[in-house]
């Protein structure tokens, strides 16, 4: 009767791998390999040399590489979608030339713009009172905390090209935002004052997409 | 013990008169039948309670090492537990014909160990990533029901096996194990992988 035993201790040992490679990988690494279904995203035609983030010169001739601080991991334009954690809301992050735009959506009650800068690899950002978003890139992954009606998250967002995104639209009745992530999900509310009320459909011809700064 | 020869081994003892304040029961710690149903709950019980106090102790990491081949962490889970899910159906068949009236080919039980072993080492990365990146979550109604029967199954897991190695074990504590064990799996897929299929689609 020793197989079970022998099946337990199987279990446990790989449970115990499984975390301590977890444990060992959490400091930012740096070479684990992005998933490469988002590495051509990041920035295509805005970085042309210095897609290594350790340039050995921060002085580089382009002049579009100076502007980004040196050694920041934040592409010069990039969209990110991810949720946060326990899948409760979406988030959208643009980010073009430091500057940050985001939208937390769970798409019944929470909603919350902000905006902020993204430099020397950190992202902050502020939304309405005391809302506040933060960040930082990891393997090309953001992740970081956000908080909105006094409640805060950490989130988890990967980079995404259009038509993922983030999206909003200003009517009489009130401001929608939408997040649209890289499975073509859509999460969006409508905010009138201080009701919040479902999102219309997402029309792309009607919404404007929003960037860094936006 | 002590028991003069001829005289066999008397597990209820009716000498001691003077009775004490609760009625007697079977003493519990000289009934090897007793023994074998506690020690292995109560050691299911100590593994379900530490894997919710770490989940909730541990500051969610929000990610975890990724599976390749999959859109993200949570479609590899989800597709894991769904793997797990169908060689739970198997377990649940093969354990029927176990316990059923006709004698079971030998090739069952060997069936049932095998994808049981399986569907258990299928379930321990999703376990893992779920502990380490999200932690024991009551937010919602869903991650509640999905974190306490997380840790039911592992609890009952563990208690099933340390059952099998146990003699003198009554006919129905396997399959209540097995059942509870099946159940919580659904339960834990339902919330999850199920979920997940739904709001997001069904996709890697």
């Amino acid at each position: 009767m020793r197989g079970p035993f022998i099946t337990l201790i199987v279990v446990v040992l790989l449970g115990g791998i499984l975390l301590l490679v977890n444990l060992a990988r959490t400091p930012a690494d740096s070479n684990q390999a992005a998933a490469p279904s988002v590495a051509p995203v990041a920035a295509p035609a805005q970085a042309p040399a210095p897609a290594a983030p350790k340039a050995a010169d921060p002085k580089a001739a382009d002049p579009k590489a100076k502007a980004d601080a040196p050694g920041s991991p934040f592409p010069a334009q990039a969209k990110y979608t991810g949720r946060t954690e326990g899948n409760n809301a979406a988030i959208a992050i643009t980010v073009r030339d430091n500057k940050v735009s985001a939208y937390l959506c769970d798409g019944k009650a929470i909603e919350g713009w902000y905006k902020g800068s993204a430099t020397d690899g950190k992202l902050d950002a502020k939304g309405k009172g005391s809302n506040q978003l933060t960040g930082s890139v990891t393997d090309g992954k953001l992740s970081g905390t956000v908080s909105a009606e006094g409640r805060s998250w950490s989130y988890t967002a990967a980079p995404v090209s259009a038509p993922a995104g983030l999206y909003r639209a200003k009517t009489p009745t009130g401001t929608t935002g939408w997040v649209k992530d890289s499975n073509g999900q859509v999460t969006g509310l409508t905010r009138d004052g201080a009701a919040v009320k479902p999102a219309p459909p997402l029309d792309p011809s009607s919404a404007q997409a929003i960037e860094g700064g936006d | 013990m002590s028991t003069p020869p001829f005289q066999p081994p008397d597990p209820y003892p009716t000498q001691q008169s003077p009775a004490p304040a609760q009625p007697v029961g079977p003493a519990p710690t000289s009934d090897p039948k007793a023994v074998s149903i506690l020690l292995p709950l109560a050691a299911g019980c100590v593994v379900a309670l530490l894997l919710g106090v770490y989940g909730r102790l541990h500051e969610p990491t929000g990610y975890s090492v990724n599976l390749i081949g999959f859109s993200s962490g949570a479609y590899a889970k989800a597709w894991l537990a769904t793997l797990a899910v169908l060689l739970g159906v198997v377990q649940l068949f093969s354990a029927r014909i176990m316990y059923g009236k006709a004698a079971a080919p030998a090739w069952v039980s060997t069936l049932h160990r095998w994808s049981g072993r399986i569907a258990v080492l299928l379930t321990v990365p999703v376990m893992v990533h779920c502990l380490f990146a999200l932690g024991f979550e009551a937010s919602t109604p869903r991650v509640l029901v999905h974190s306490l029967l997380g840790c039911l199954f592992y609890g009952t897991f563990v208690s099933k096996m340390l059952s099998l190695t146990r003699p003198g074990l009554p006919g129905w504590m396997l399959p209540v194990l097995g059942g509870v064990l099946f159940s919580a799996l659904i339960g834990v897929w339902l919330t999850s992988a199920v979920w997940l299929f739904d709001v997001q689609g069904l996709h890697s």
